[in-house]
């Protein structure tokens, strides 16, 4: 089930909102199954068993490990513990939004919502961006597994800096290579272009967009009431 | 179609930085137009010039005039020369926006408002025309580099543009690859389009290309009809610098008897190589010897580079095994004796200096030292220059002159000619000879028949799976 991307955009701004309202683990856990079922209902490719786990991992800590520590490790970890859970449904509408979208029907539905070309472009760029940068770091790390590149340093800091130094010089080298073949190329296919662009896989928001977001908007009004319900 | 007028251009403000002078230059309607020479020789600059990306978006000095269809290149904004032009860059991975095909191909009709109805229509008639109907609804990261210029040039195609510029559009394919760009190209010639190409792989052009202008410097010093430039004899070719010109299929190279006789330094045993639980190749062995030049042949996707990977101990062979001078040797001990020239070689070039490249991860390396390796790789006189500004061909001179710094004993190459000119490949053929003459084991992986035949003692030849 693939939803617009509005909706995904929607569903992240609600689902923020409801993770800084609610205080109910309860409700946490249900916005949390229900998120995890739409990305289960999204495909082959969107469910991340790893990220579901860890948010179990999270929780349980919370509830069964952190009550029998120490009070001064409960004190430092539970810190830790809830603001890291905090952003978990916001991460995993952002993995629906990314994995779901593709980057031309991002391109039409922000350009059907009005959106200047200024804004477009430069999303659209850095979302098509992030396997190739991906695949640059893992180049450039197998070429530093194949050279012992901190040998003969002996200060640990330096050995870092050293590592960080030989990662972050050929990614900028090559970004700044791909930032300007990727200008030749857009400009030599009339990005310039003033006329109003029309968008081939434009596609209106539908039923089970308007469910979702009615869903999730009644979800956020509970949290609402919940947090602040006694002081209205 | 096309008009140069006394045109000149610089990309700094002095005359004499590169670029290209006083070129005269008439180029007709559906006529196709190859520029060749060595890198640096100007013919980059041609095609900028003509697809108004000099001067709307690089700076330069210019001199004389360009035009298309009697209109100057320089007072049409850039959203109207795409109407006239269209572009295929080098690099198949920088120049695509979408991540789908079918949004890669009509994106410059959608930059011009077009009709979704007319996109779908043009759509249909290149994927067809082209033969790329497979592709479609496919995503761009699953296309192997061939399938995505095969993408471009449908996106050249539907953007209607009547003039076509190629700038090295084969430099990092197969031999299967360039035959579908050429039956491409035959078909955008039918179609009526002026095609503008520049190219160091000529022999794919043979039959395609009507005239053909050799430059230097920044000239055109000779121009030649297609027929009679593809019928020029071996001496004048290699004088002039040139890459092969007629097509080759196989390779010739005799096993040298005495490059494969003694213990072998490298055996892999029965490997099955792939990634997880996915086996891409099977039953692979092959042993390498002192002194050796192994090449490494085979079409996109038959498993080269993942042998690489895999000897070099960057991944685990998922079955069978590698042994070193007859003993088994781990990913780790083979990564301490491997060196590695990548295809890209810009990710393995870290440092400030050419010097400093050498020595870097070699505390036994000082700085004279590195001197007398970068001169026996040809580098002596840029010892001082940054890794990342050197051309292609001095950059893997570099990384082999790193290898050897460190000791490596057995030296991998993978794709090491992609984008070399002639005189980049002949050096790259000298210093790999002389690192075998020196007792080196190498291995090369190459699609380019050309430079395998030259350097190589020995092939093997992957074959696909399916």
């Amino acid at each position: 089930m693939k939803l617009d991307v509005r909706t995904y955009i929607i569903l992240t701004v609600l689902s923020a909102t409801c993770a800084s309202l609610n205080t109910d683990i309860r409700v946490e856990t249900g916005i949390m199954l229900s998120l995890f079922l739409l990305q289960l209902l999204s495909g082959r490719g969107v469910f991340m068993p790893k990220l579901a786990l860890t948010y179990v991992i999270f929780v349980l800590t919370e509830y069964v490990l952190l009550p029998v520590l120490p009070e001064a490790a409960d004190m430092i970890l539970s810190m830790f513990v809830v603001n890291v859970r905090n952003f978990f449904p916001v991460l995993v509408c952002i993995v629906l939004l990314y994995k779901n979208t593709r980057v031309s029907e991002m391109s039409a539905s922000l350009t059907q919502m009005g959106i200047s070309r200024k804004v477009t472009v430069p999303v659209a760029v850095a979302i098509r961006y992030i396997p190739t940068l991906k695949e640059e770091w893992e180049h450039i790390r197998d070429a530093m597994r194949m050279r012992s590149i901190t040998a003969g340093i002996t200060n640990p800091f330096k050995r870092i800096a050293c590592k960080f130094e030989c990662y972050l010089v050929p990614l900028f080298v090559s970004s700044l290579k791909s930032s300007d073949e990727l200008a030749a190329a857009a400009v030599s296919r009339g990005i310039e272009n003033p006329a109003k662009p029309s968008c081939r896989n434009y596609r209106p928001m539908g039923m089970r967009d308007y469910v979702t977001i009615v869903l999730a908007l009644a979800v956020t009004v509970m949290c609402f009431l919940q947090r602040y319900g006694r002081q209205i | 179609m096309i008009k140069f007028i006394d045109y000149s251009f610089s990309y700094g403000t002095e005359d004499t930085e590169s670029g290209v002078q006083n070129i005269d230059l008439s180029i007709r309607r559906g006529e196709c137009v190859l520029f060749c020479g060595a890198s640096g020789c100007g013919k980059s600059t041609i095609l900028k010039s003509i697809n108004g990306l000099i001067p709307h978006l690089v700076p330069g000095q210019s001199k004389g005039s360009v035009s298309i269809d009697n209109r100057s290149v320089k007072d049409i904004p850039m959203y109207e020369i795409a109407k006239l032009t269209a572009s295929v860059f080098q690099n198949p991975k920088s120049q695509f926006f979408n991540t789908d095909v079918e949004s890669e191909i009509v994106y410059s009709l959608e930059n011009r408002g077009v009709s979704v109805q007319e996109m779908d229509k043009r759509l249909d008639d290149a994927a067809k025309r082209f033969r790329i109907e497979h592709l479609l609804g496919k995503s761009m990261f699953e296309l192997s580099g061939g399938e995505k210029q095969q993408t471009a040039f449908a996106g050249a195609f539907v953007s209607g543009a009547p003039v076509i510029v190629l700038d090295e559009p084969t430099a990092n394919l197969d031999i299967s690859a360039i035959d579908n760009i050429r039956t491409i190209l035959l078909e955008m010639k039918k179609a009526g389009k002026t095609i503008v190409i520049a190219e160091h792989r000529l022999a794919w052009l043979h039959g395609i290309a009507d005239t053909v202008h050799y430059m230097e410097c920044g000239k055109i010093t000779e121009s030649f009809s297609g027929e009679v430039f593809f019928s020029m004899d071996e001496d004048t070719r290699k004088t002039l610098g040139l890459r092969e010109l007629s097509r080759r299929d196989g390779v010739t190279a005799e096993p040298s008897a005495k490059t494969c006789s003694g213990e072998p330094v490298l055996e892999a045993d029965n490997l099955a190589l792939g990634y997880k639980k996915s086996i891409i190749q099977s039953d692979v062995k092959f042993s390498l010897y002192k002194g050796e030049i192994l090449g490494i042949v085979g079409i996109n996707g038959a498993g080269k580079t993942t042998l690489l990977r895999t000897l070099s101990g960057l991944i685990r062979p998922l079955e069978g095994k590698i042994s070193l001078n007859g003993k088994p040797a781990g990913e780790q001990e083979r990564r301490k004796r491997f060196g590695m020239v990548m295809q890209d070689v810009n990710y393995q070039l870290f440092s400030d200096s050419c010097e400093n490249e050498c020595c870097l991860g070699n505390p036994g390396t000082d700085n004279e030292m590195a001197k007398k390796l970068l001169g026996e790789v040809g580098l002596a006189d840029v010892s001082e220059r940054h890794p990342q500004s050197l051309s292609g061909g001095q950059k893997q001179r570099l990384a082999l002159a790193v290898s050897k710094a460190s000791s490596k004993e057995i030296l991998l190459l993978d794709e090491p000619t992609s984008g070399l000119d002639y005189a980049s490949m002949v050096s790259v053929h000298k210093v790999l000879r002389g690192l075998a003459d020196e007792g080196k084991g190498i291995i090369v992986v190459t699609h380019d028949m050309e430079f395998a035949e030259m350097v190589c003692n020995r092939f093997i030849c992957l074959c696909r799976a399916d």
